[in-house]
C-alpha cells in the first residue's frame, strides 16, 4: 500500500544518508542494512491488494477462491530470497571491515584510500 | 484500525534510522537496526506476508544483530573504540 | 561545503525519482503471473503454501542461484578472515565463561529450538514457513551454544558434511526431475498426495530439507568464523 511505499523509499534516503555521510566503516555497514530493510518493504507493499489475505491455503481460504482473495504470492518469494542474501552480504562487509582494522588499525574511511595494503 | 497501527510503526521505524545513523555509539546503532528489523517483521505480518515476517524477524533482528556483535567486540579487541 | 550541497541534492534528486513509484494507485487484481499461481498452483504442485510453491517450484532455479550466493558469501568471509598459523592472535583476555544461569538455560533450550527449526522446515508446503526460515531457526541454536559455552564449536568435518551433502541433494533431486521428469527441478516426480497432508507435494517436502540443512549450515558456518576471529 502507499503508506508503506513511502515508508520504504524514506528508509532508503535515511539509509543512503548515512552511507554517504559518516565517516566510521561500520555505520556505513549498518546504512547499508537500512537500505536494505527499505527497499524490501516497497517490494513486498506492492504486491499487496486491499481486503484480502495471506497466500495459504486453509479453513480461512479456500482453493477454488484462491485467485480472488489471496495477495501476491511472488513478491513475497523474491523478498524471502533477498532477506537472506542480504544477511551474508552484510556479514562479508563486516568480514572485510574487521580485517581492514586488522592491517590499517583504523576504521575512518578518510584515511583508507588506497585500494591494496 | 489498521491505519493507526502503521502510523505508529512507521513513525518509529524512521526515529530508529534517524537515531542509527546520528548516534556516535555503535553499538546503539546496531541495536537501533535490529529494532528496524523487529518493526518491518510486524509490517509484513499487516500486509498479508507470514513467511516474509518469519525470515525478516530471524534475520533481520536476530541474526544480522549478531554478526554486528560480533565483528564489534573483534574490533575492541583488536584495540579499536566503539565510539564514532 | 560543497559536499554537503552535493549530499543534499543527491537525496533529493532521489525522492524525486522515487516518489511516483511510491504513489502508484494500488492495484485492484492480480497479474497474469500471480493469476496463474495462484489458480493453478495447488491443483499443479499439491502444496498448500503458494509462497513455498514459487520458490521452490516455479522459480526454482532463482533458489539454486540464491544457496550458491550463500556458499559464496560463506567462503569468501573465511577467506577474507583467514590466518596463518604463526599470527594466531594474541589474546589480549581470555574468554569469560558465561554465568551458570545461561549455561544451564542454553543446554535446555538447543534441543528445543532444534525441534522448532525441523518442524517449520518438515511443515513448510502447509503453513508459513519453508527452508529459508527453519535453516535459520537452527543455527540459532547452535548459535546459543556457541556463545554460552565460549569453547564450543561443531565439529568441522560435520559442518562440512552437511554444507556439502545438501547442496548436493539439491541438485541430486533437480537432476532427477530431468531424468524421471520433465524439467530440471520437476517436483512432481513423487506422488503428490493430498492437499495439507505432511507427505504430499510431491518432492517439495526434500527439497525444503535440504534448502533448510544448508542455509544452516552456512550461517553456523558463518557465525563461526567470525566468532573465532573474536575469540
Amino acid at each position: 500500500m502507499t503508506l508503506v511505499s513511502i515508508l520504504g523509499f524514506a528508509l532508503v534516503a535515511i539509509g543512503l544518508w548515512g552511507v554517504l555521510t559518516q565517516r566510521h566503516l561500520v555505520k556505513i555497514i549498518v546504512g547499508f542494512s537500512i537500505v536494505d530493510t527499505g527497499v524490501h518493504l516497497v517490494i513486498v507493499s506492492l504486491g499487496y491488494l486491499k481486503g484480502r489475505t495471506a497466500p495459504i491455503i486453509d479453513h480461512a481460504l479456500a482453493a477454488g477462491d484462491a485467485a480472488s482473495k489471496a495477495v501476491d504470492p511472488i513478491p513475497s518469494a523474491l523478498v524471502l530470497t533477498a532477506i537472506v542474501i542480504g544477511l551474508a552480504v552484510t556479514a562479508l562487509l563486516l568480514a572485510f571491515a574487521v580485517r581492514v582494522f586488522r592491517e590499517k588499525k583504523t576504521l575512518n574511511i578518510d584515511a583508507i584510500s588506497e585500494l591494496k595494503w | 484500525m489498521t491505519l493507526v497501527l502503521l502510523i505508529a510503526l512507521a513513525v518509529m521505524m524512521l526515529g530508529a534510522a534517524v537515531f542509527a545513523v546520528i548516534t556516535r555509539e555503535l553499538m546503539a546503532a546496531v541495536l537501533a537496526s535490529g529494532m528496524i528489523g523487529l518493526l518491518a517483521s510486524v509490517i509484513y505480518l499487516v500486509l498479508a506476508a507470514p513467511d516474509v515476517a518469519m525470515t525478516e524477524a530471524a534475520i533481520g533482528s536476530g541474526l544480522t544483530t549478531v554478526v554486528f556483535l560480533l565483528a564489534l567486540r573483534r574490533i575492541k579487541q583488536l584495540g579499536g573504540s566503539d565510539h564514532d | 561545503m560543497i559536499k554537503r550541497l552535493f549530499i543534499v541534492l543527491l537525496l533529493a534528486v532521489t525522492v524525486y525519482l522515487l516518489y511516483p513509484l511510491a504513489v502508484l494507485t494500488p492495484q485492484q487484481t492480480l497479474g497474469a503471473a500471480a493469476t496463474h499461481v495462484t489458480e493453478n498452483g495447488v491443483s499443479e504442485l499439491g502444496a498448500a503454501n503458494l509462497v513455498t510453491s514459487v520458490i521452490v517450484s516455479y522459480r526454482g532455479l532463482d533458489t539454486l542461484g540464491e544457496v550458491t550466493v550463500l556458499f559464496l558469501a560463506t567462503a569468501g568471509v573465511g577467506f577474507v578472515l583467514f590466518r596463518r598459523r604463526e599470527e594466531k592472535a594474541v589474546k589480549s583476555t581470555t574468554p569469560r565463561a558465561a554465568s551458570e544461569f545461561l549455561q544451564t538455560g542454553a543446554l535446555l533450550l538447543w534441543p528445543l529450538i532444534v525441534l522448532l527449526g525441523l518442524y517449520v522446515i518438515l511443515h513448510g508446503h502447509l503453513s508459513p514457513g519453508g527452508g529459508f526460515q527453519g535453516g535459520v531457526i537452527l543455527a540459532s541454536a547452535f548459535l546459543l551454544v556457541m556463545l554460552a559455552f565460549p569453547g564450543a564449536a561443531l565439529p568441522d568435518s560435520l559442518r562440512h558434511a552437511m554444507e556439502s551433502l545438501s547442496g548436493l541433494a539439491y541438485v541430486g533431486i533437480g537432476l532427477a526431475g530431468l531424468l524421471l521428469g520433465d524439467y530440471f527441478l520437476d517436483t512432481r516426480i513423487l506422488p503428490m498426495g493430498a492437499v495439507g497432508q505432511l507427505i504430499s507435494a510431491g518432492a517439495i517436502p526434500l527439497i525444503s530439507v535440504a534448502i533448510g540443512l544448508k542455509v544452516g549450515a552456512e550461517m553456523v558456518t558463518i557465525l563461526g568464523h567470525l566468532r573465532k576471529e573474536a575469540s
